[in-house]
């Protein structure tokens, strides 16, 4: 075999190799790549662990006209007047403290925001109101919340039916 | 018979008597000899200069730090046999460890106080190497050393939750909801971490998981590279002053033996507290009430003084701005002057001093300012958009700005500007903590000296 | 100066000798602490006083009806000792008073109406709440009274009476007006506090609330008892008893709890669902007013004291007052029809 060819075939082998060896390097990156990106869509939560958003909270008629009940379990106020029932979320929207009752509205503990008694915010690291939620009274004579709905501030569903939702047992 | 004792080790005493004479490494074939050469010798160099041998010159928190993460692997591992993750187990698994367990309080309380000498120690490491412009030439173990910081920070974070009592449910809930905070990740942040939108059985067992696995595996990963740079990276950073200081002496036994005495007084020490003062173990979670007031550890209530000013602010801009900084020093300051030396030059030295100072002051009016006039009065007069903006917060990064400028123009070096603002950074931030140290129910300021209304 | 090799290897040498030392020190105290710990002691006490055989110093535990477990019986080991009953021992190994000896028995643990931190084997937290709330201390009388609420109707046994008198005065006081215990009103009017929500209060701050509710409150429209209890202060224990009753949730699972049909929080409709003119229950209520009141007004309101016979069902409930219905807790005088 002549130089010339030596020399090329010589020049073909490293061109080979440092192909390879390019290759493999991908390849491996690719591969931890890969089972890292699997590694994070297992940590990805598929269960939710909380309880179901729209939920009964008691008999109609265990909520007195002119009071506001405090539902200790799904963290909302209940409120029944007049207009009808009404429901807003007792976490602070500042960082999800649950707020306390206060003379002229709600307070919250934890860093000093406060609220009127309707939710709206009046001082604190707050910004945003207490966010009202769609509040019904179903045919079983239960009040029902769906807290994925947000209503708006203050309003109520007159007595007894109130929306087109359906009444879903709570799972 | 005497045969095979000596063929054991029957020797341990002349080998031993040989092995502890000062002086450098025989390169003898004793047990000592060869470990000393294989283990010893692989983390230290032969001969140091008398330099690396003085308490001023690095305060030894590194082994100090280093001490401190062996005793929590250890304790660590002690507490696992008996903890368990579970939210309706691990309060009562606590008062077991706490009260029933034999010596379980003296393991348990040697691992908080250790885990608080750890988070002070790291800290002042990240100061002592700051402030002498030791990163300069060093930016990988700058890096591996700020993620050995995250490190401990996630450590003592993810700890705090495990006991499950009202003080972690609530720290961890409001943590949790300051990454909403954050843009773009912090919710598929948030949600991987709690496993979901509330803080349950789910975040409890994500949080062990990181507490006891990942994390301390990804300590042990980046000391390792940490320790291997140090050795790569020349020693320690700065030359030694001519004279004394620049003598040559063996490491085995001068700088081993500081270093295994420092070791030995850090354990002496914390297990003398742990076994005088037992670690809190505080009321029974209640997953929908907070106390009055909710108190972060004391080592988050900066931040969280800071998101009770604005959210957005405490929860990300000033750590994210933080971060930054301290990602960026060894690439934005690329100073020569000065490397090794407390705070450099003298006039660094004074341009620190002044800021200091300057902190100090302006934390001062702030606050007064802002506690007269009480929380409320605060927001009210700005309304709901403006305390985003204008509040103690912003003033401390705008101070912090302005004192490495005028530090940095005054002395003409990037070192002085740097330093300079991250001792404004600091003061304040130090300040801050000891605000909202004085917080109480309603998250009203009381001086130490006035005690708080019992309210509900 | 030469740095001395030989004088600081020795130095050094001294320095771990030194630190050595003092670790095992340190080391050994906590292991002989450990060794020693008050219920080792508090049990060979025990064995010596009681001449038993030398038994094994060791941890007793059990699930209290709560599903608590606890470790009372570690140190106090002559509660359920029938033959410890009248003689002199040291406090801890008295046996338990002759009434409540049945619960015991029946297995309801301590902690169900002590409270306290089961858990525990040192006495000092043992006997506080527990994280360590030394302010709040074990029940005993007459505020255990309290915890017979887990699963009794107040007055339907023996051992309530200072419950009864603080369930009576609440009624009579009119505090049923903002603070409604019925079901589903949990929270109350617009600005009374549920009394029912659980985290116990220390008895100093219930105290407070009666005597001067701004104190703990600033800017609160409750009206202030302190005349009231001035004269009486028997009657202020009374209510705080009642009031610690408040936040005990029913158990649920005691063999020998009173029966409830709708629970904890209503226990006039236990028997009277029909009062306010729901379908079942035992009557409908006779007044037309209470018909039109009936969202507005619970049973305690109108009938705060009782004198009745103990009914066909057993029990009796000793807060309704059939004869003398208590109008003027909303109306100045006694105005209107009433029928009988």
């Amino acid at each position: 075999m002549g130089k010339k060819d030596k020399a090329k075939e010589k020049g073909a082998v490293s061109s080979r190799r440092d192909f390879l060896a390019l290759a493999g390097n991908v390849g491996v990156c690719a591969c931890g790549l890969a089972a890292a990106g699997l590694g994070a869509r297992l940590a990805v939560p598929e269960l939710c662990d909380g309880p179901p958003h729209k939920f009964p909270v008691g008999p109609a008629a265990d909520f007195i006209s002119g009071t506001l009940t405090w539902i200790r379990d799904r963290e909302i106020f209940v409120v029944h007047d007049g207009d009808g029932f009404g429901a807003f979320s007792s976490r602070c929207t500042h960082l999800g403290c649950t707020v306390r009752r206060s003379t002229e509205g709600f307070y919250c503990p934890c860093h000093g925001a406060s609220y009127d008694s309707q939710g709206r915010v009046t001082t604190g690291p707050a910004r945003k109101d207490l966010p009202w939620y769609l509040t019904w009274v179903g045919s079983d004579g239960r009040v029902w919340v769906d807290t994925d709905r947000v209503a708006d501030c203050g309003s109520k569903s007159a007595n007894p039916e109130g929306s087109a939702a359906r009444d879903d047992e709570e799972s | 018979m005497k045969g095979f004792f000596r063929a054991l080790g029957g020797n341990l005493p002349g080998n031993l008597r040989r092995g502890l004479r000062p002086g450098v490494a025989d390169g003898g074939n004793s047990a000592a000899s060869r470990l000393r050469r294989s283990f010893v010798y692989h983390l230290h160099p032969l001969r140091i200069t008398r330099r690396a041998l003085r308490v001023s010159t690095t305060l030894g928190l590194g082994v100090v730090s280093l001490t401190a993460f062996l005793i929590l692997s250890v304790t660590g591992v002690l507490l696992m046999i008996y903890y368990q993750p579970g939210t309706g187990e691990a309060y009562a698994s606590m008062q077991d460890i706490q009260y029933a367990v034999a010596l379980g309080s003296f393991v348990r309380a040697l691992h908080r106080w250790a885990a608080y000498a750890m988070l002070v120690s790291v800290l002042l490491h990240l100061l002592r190497v700051a402030s002498m412009g030791a990163y300069r030439g060093r930016e990988l173990n700058w890096l591996v050393g700020l993620g050995l910081g995250a490190c401990v920070l996630g450590l003592a974070f993810t700890g705090y939750l495990l006991p499950w009592d009202q003080r972690s449910y609530w720290a961890v809930r409001v943590s949790a909801n300051m990454l909403d905070s954050v843009p773009f990740l912090g919710g598929a942040i948030k949600s991987m971490m709690l496993g979901g939108q509330s803080v349950g059985q789910s975040a409890l067992l994500r949080f062990y998981m990181l507490h006891v696995a990942l994390l301390p595996a990804g300590m042990l990963a980046l000391v390792a590279v940490h320790l291997w740079r140090i050795r790569r990276d020349g020693g320690l950073a700065g030359a030694p002053k001519e004279g004394e200081d620049s003598e040559l002496l063996p490491a085995w036994p001068h700088l081993v033996l500081r270093e295994a005495l420092l070791m030995l007084w850090v354990l002496v020490i914390l297990a003398a507290v742990a076994a005088l003062v037992s670690a809190p173990l505080g009321v029974p979670v209640d997953v929908h009430v907070p106390a009055n007031p909710e108190k972060a550890p004391w080592y988050f209530l900066w931040a969280q003084e800071l998101v009770s000013y604005s959210a957005p602010l405490g929860a990300f801009v000033i750590p994210a701005l933080l971060l930054a900084g301290l990602v960026g020093l060894p690439f934005l300051d690329r100073e020569n002057v000065g490397v090794g030396r407390w705070f450099g030059t003298p006039a660094c030295r004074l341009a620190v001093l002044f800021s200091a100072l300057a902190a100090i002051a302006a934390l001062g009016l702030f606050e007064v300012f802002y506690m007269r006039a009480g929380p409320g009065a605060f927001f009210k007069a700005l309304g709901t958009v403006w305390p985003d903006v204008v509040n103690p917060g912003t003033g401390m990064i705008v101070m912090a700005l302005l004192a490495a400028l005028t530090a940095g123009i005054a002395t003409g070096s990037t070192r002085a500007a740097f330093l300079s603002g991250l001792v404004v950074m600091l003061v304040m931030l130090l300040g801050f903590t000891l605000i909202g140290a004085c917080r109480g129910p309603n998250w009203v300021f009381y001086w130490p000296w006035e005690g708080w209304p019992s309210v509900v | 100066m030469l740095f001395d090799l030989a004088k600081d290897t020795r130095r050094l040498r001294v320095g771990l000798l030194a630190g050595a030392l003092f670790l095992l020190l340190v080391l050994a105290w906590v292991g002989l602490r450990a060794a020693r710990t008050e219920w080792r002691g508090t049990q060979a006490a025990f064995f010596d006083l009681t001449g038993d055989a030398r038994h094994a110093t060791e941890i007793l535990q059990n699930k209290n009806c709560t599903g608590q477990m606890e470790r009372c019986t570690t140190c106090h080991l002559g509660a359920r000792r029938r033959d410890l009953m009248g003689v002199q021992v040291p406090k801890v190994f008295r046996a338990h008073s002759r009434s409540m000896l049945g619960h015991l028995e029946r297995g309801t643990g301590c902690g169900t109406c002590h409270g306290g931190t089961g858990r525990a084997l040192d006495s000092k937290l043992a006997h506080a709440m527990p994280g360590g709330r030394l302010r709040d201390p074990l029940l005993g009388q007459p505020y255990i009274q309290a915890s017979c609420a887990r699963c009794h109707l107040p007055g339907a046994r023996e051992g309530m009476q200072r419950l009864v008198a603080g369930a009576e005065i609440y009624l009579r006081l009119g505090c049923l007006i903002c603070h409604p215990l019925n079901v589903g009103g949990r929270g109350s009017w617009d600005f009374g506090t549920d009394l029912r929500a659980p985290g116990r209060k220390s008895l100093a701050y219930l105290r407070m609330s009666l005597i001067d509710p701004a104190a703990n409150f600033p800017g609160s429209t409750m009206p202030s008892f302190k005349n009231y209890f001035a004269d009486d202060p028997e009657s202020l224990t009374d209510v705080l008893v009642f009031l610690l009753s408040l936040e005990i949730e029913n158990a649920g699972n005691c063999p020998g709890q009173d029966k409830r049909i709708t629970g904890v929080d209503n226990p006039c409709a236990d028997c009277h669902a029909g009062a306010a003119g729901r379908a079942s229950g035992r009557f409908v209520h006779k007044c037309v007013y209470i018909v039109e009141h009936k969202n507005m007004l619970t049973c305690a309101a109108c009938h705060p004291r009782q004198i009745p016979e103990p009914g066909p069902g057993g029990g009796h409930c000793p807060v309704i007052d059939r004869q003398r219905p208590n109008c003027a807790v909303c109306h100045e005088t006694n105005e209107g029809s009433r029928p009988g």
